[in-house]
């Protein structure tokens, strides 16, 4: 009998001690709520990494990115949840978590996030194995209501006295640190273009999250530009990115360090799709030794001291002339700088 | 013999059947029907063109034989009858009178040979109540013929002919008031109310010394008269009075006797007769492009603001001129211009206690009306000049009503270090003239709310910026003071440190 009991033992305990193991393997001690791993993260380089602690012995948790912005969150008894938002850089971000205990890392998890870019083409695509996730869904949501209010608070039309107010500014209010800020953007007024709609392009995406943005996102920015529309619909030439609609691919609809919401300078942002002109080989090559400029130095046609470049000539939206020029003839567009 | 029985049988049963169902079908007369028609149509084939004559000869003798006259007496007294049989009308029904015969009756001639036949009474012989005379006399009684209208030879002196005094009126006033609408007294037979029967020193031997007394004797909140007609009441002690009845009678608008429209009116009491005299604000009323709803579609026209007899209030007003606006843009009235909704103007100026001038200060610089047309304007919100409704407005070339009042330097200037000029600047930064010029020069109600606002300098709470109300978030500081809108950050101005803006 005893020997028996011995040998079922013997049997169950090599099978134990493996249990033991991957329970240990599988041991959450850290859980990360957001981001998935290899996710895509559009337009605004923000992403907010939520981590919640599982094991006990969990003193603090510690964050940091690639570009070495640090936070550290002491545990509390009461608080399930910690998260933090991340400004990332164009391409691969990793980023680590570490849970420790009295300064010793207990488990450490990395997770990688891909931003892409509109109008850079090394970037325009994220590789294969990145997969686009959404954050506002309701089950996701249900995470963060226990800290923060989830719901919209924005009265349709009227803009918040005070932003801060806003039940998106808490998490969302990096998005307009920058030098210029868009109106609706820096008044909050998410939904206004946030509708939960979707365009052609993105039909798909319909139920996937809360506050989809149509694409293109053009009938929305014509809502408020009306005056756009009366003065393009009945001219000669369009520029296809406002032909189609997507006025979000060279203009950053929330705030940019550039004039008029640019998302890079004036002649990067052309160049980027229009290479062949980088080189500077561009306009009355044969004429003269020196080229005509496209960039670095003053626009003699402007009284303020702007510099030139390819919308001192060019119309990036429409034009009634042959090349997109700003006036009606060459001869006319010439004659602006070279009077005489 | 059996075979014989048995067939007659069967024939009598065959024929009996055949006579029930003849007549019960009226098979004969469907089949002389059908033969007639049969033959109807042989013949019109045959005889096609004579189809449609008529053989129907009246001679002209015939004809005179005919009885009109009888005829059409008959007829009448059928119609008559038939009168007769409908109810009885309540209003005597009106009497044909020819123009002739009115002006007859404005100067009844009286018919002296019946009266010479009657006892004629001396002037001096009248009773002592009639003396001493006075101006105006009624024709019979200055001929002394008191017998047209009283009993001659009785106990009671005074004795009325008729029972009813005013059918001793209508025997020679023969013109009964049947218009569509009585003066009471008048439906009532009353005409002792207000005409006396003998003398009087008014003209139209009225019962009182000028006609506006003699209606003011009912129509008066004091009156002890009667209750409708005190309902109606005017009153007169108050300072301002429709012109027409101080300077000569309420018979100028009122009939006293009868009249088509309500109110004993001669027109329509709710804007045709106002516009009768008024022919100024009758242009303006009809021509001009856009109308006030107050007037144009209201229910009582004028009188929803005007009280024509007399009021406490300038203009005839019914109420103060603010309040009388705001009796209706209390709530959210729906413009006549666009079909959109225009706001509660009473809980606007409620909430917001900084007004503008005008509205502060009505008796000095005009209340809404210093604005706003009532009447109707050429100009949008019918206001007295030309304004913009836009955003962004260049007010160069352009007569903005706003500058009727406030000087044009305010905005012209550029640099300027006038506190009377404007205080809104950033050191001497004219910074009304940075706001207003250039190609998107904004217009004034871009900042300034027109009616009333919580801040000072009537500046918005929020401004509308394509449908978006975007808060100014206006700061007011002792030298300056701060904007954070949706068109730029936060800036600050200050007068005496300047914060370096525009330049």
């Amino acid at each position: 009998m005893k020997c028996r009991q011995f040998s079922i033992m013997r049997a169950l305990f090599p099978g134990a001690l493996l249990f033991a193991v991957v329970l240990h393997a599988m041991d959450p001690v850290l859980e990360i709520t957001q981001p998935k791993h290899k996710a895509v993260v559009h337009d605004e380089a923000l992403v907010t990494v939520v981590v919640a602690p599982q094991h006990e012995g969990v003193h603090s948790v510690m964050m940091t990115s690639d570009t070495n912005e640090t936070v550290t969150f002491n545990i509390k008894s009461t608080q399930s949840h910690y998260c933090h938002t991340f400004t990332l850089h164009l391409g691969e971000n990793n980023i680590s978590i570490f849970a420790l205990r009295d300064g010793n890392v207990m488990k450490a998890l990395t997770r990688q996030i891909f931003v892409t870019s509109k109008v850079d083409k090394a970037y325009r695509y994220a590789p294969k194995q990145y997969q686009r996730s959404f954050f506002h869904t309701d089950a996701q949501e249900k995470v963060c209501s226990k800290c923060h209010n989830m719901s919209v608070n924005e009265t349709p039309g009227v803009a918040f006295e005070d932003v801060s107010k806003s039940n998106c500014f808490a998490c969302h209010v990096k998005i307009n640190f920058k030098k210029y800020a868009h109106a609706p953007s820096v008044n909050w007024l998410c939904t206004r273009c946030h509708s939960g709609k979707a365009g052609d392009f993105n039909e798909d995406d319909v139920n996937r999250t809360k506050f989809l943005v149509p694409d293109p996102i053009g009938p929305v920015c014509l809502k408020c530009h009306e005056k756009k529309k009366k003065l393009w619909k009945n001219k000669r030439y369009h520029h296809e990115p406002a032909d189609s609609g997507r006025c979000n691919k060279c203009h950053n609809p929330h705030a940019s360090n550039n004039f008029n919401y640019l998302r890079k300078p004036v002649w990067e942002l052309c160049t980027g799709c229009h290479k062949d002109k980088v080189d500077g080989a561009h306009v009355v090559k044969t004429f003269g030794r020196t080229m005509h400029p496209t960039h670095k130095v003053k626009d003699p046609s402007r009284k303020d001291n702007r510099e030139l470049n390819c919308v001192s000539c060019h119309n990036p939206h429409v034009s009634n002339a042959p090349f997109m020029l700003q006036s009606d003839s060459l001869m006319s567009l010439c004659s602006r700088c070279h009077k005489k | 013999m059996n075979k014989n029985v048995i067939q007659t049988v069967f024939l009598v049963l065959f024929m009996g059947s055949g006579i029930y169902f003849y007549q019960a079908y009226n098979v004969g007369e469907k089949l002389d029907r059908l033969v007639a028609i049969m033959g109807n149509i042989a013949h019109n084939l045959q005889h096609a063109k004579h189809a449609y004559e008529i053989d129907i000869n009246i001679s002209d003798d015939e004809l005179n034989e005919i009885n009109i006259t009888k005829i059409s007496k008959e007829m009448k007294s059928s119609l008559d009858k038939k009168k007769e049989k409908a109810p009885p009308v309540v209003r005597s029904a009106p009497i044909a009178i020819e123009a002739d015969e009115i002006r007859e009756e404005e100067h009844p001639v009286h018919n002296k040979a019946r009266a010479v036949k009657a006892k004629l009474v001396r002037l001096e012989d009248l009773p002592a109540k009639f003396k001493p005379l006075k101006k105006y006399l009624h024709e019979p009684f200055k001929m002394g013929a008191c017998q047209i209208c009283h009993v001659a030879n009785t106990n009671k002196p005074g004795d009325l002919v008729r029972k009813n005094i005013h059918e001793i009126c209508y025997e020679c006033h023969k013109t009964r008031y049947t218009k569509k609408f009585d003066h009471k007294p008048v439906k009532e037979g009353k005409c002792m109310d207000c005409h006396d029967p003998h003398q009087s020193d008014t003209k139209r031997l009225l019962k009182a010394d000028s006609v506006n007394n003699l209606c003011l004797k009912c129509h008066d909140k004091k009156s002890t008269f009667k209750d409708r007609a005190r309902k109606q009441f005017i009153n007169m002690k108050l300072p301002v009075k429709h012109k027409p009845i101080v300077k000569k009678s309420c018979l100028e608008c009122h009939d006293a006797h009868t009249a088509d429209h309500k109110m004993l009116l001669n027109l329509d009491a709710k804007m045709d007769l106002c516009l009768d005299c008024h022919d100024d604000i009758k242009e303006q009323i009809h021509d001009s492009k856009f109308k006030h709803g107050g007037v144009n579609n209201s229910k009582r026209r004028c009188l929803e603001c005007h009280n024509p007899h007399a009021t406490k209030h300038k203009k005839l007003l019914k109420k103060d001129q603010i309040s009388m606006c705001l009796t209706c843009h209390d709530k959210e009235v729906k413009s006549d211009e666009d079909g959109g909704m225009l706001m509660n103007m009473k809980k606007h100026l409620k909430e917001n206690p900084n007004w503008h001038g005008p509205i502060k200060d009505v008796a000095k610089e005009g209340g809404c009306v210093a604005c706003h047309d009532p009447h109707g304007s050429n100009n949008f919100s019918i206001l007295r000049k030309s304004f913009t409704k836009n955003f962004y407005d260049n007010f160069e070339n352009k007569e903005f009503f706003c500058f009727k009042c406030h000087e044009q330097k305010k905005v012209v200037e550029q640099y300027t270090i006038n506190d009377k000029i404007t205080k809104f600047r950033d050191g001497d930064v004219n910074l009304h003239y940075l706001h207003v010029n250039d190609r998107k020069g904004r217009s004034c109600r871009a900042c300034h709310d027109e009616h009333a606002s919580k801040y000072k300098h009537l500046i918005r709470d929020y401004t509308d910026f394509n449908g978006v109300k975007f808060p100014l978030r206006y700061i007011n500081a002792e030298d300056g003071g701060s904007c954070a809108p949706a068109c730029h950050k936060k800036f600050e101005y200050d007068r005496i440190n300047p914060k370096g803006i525009g330049r």
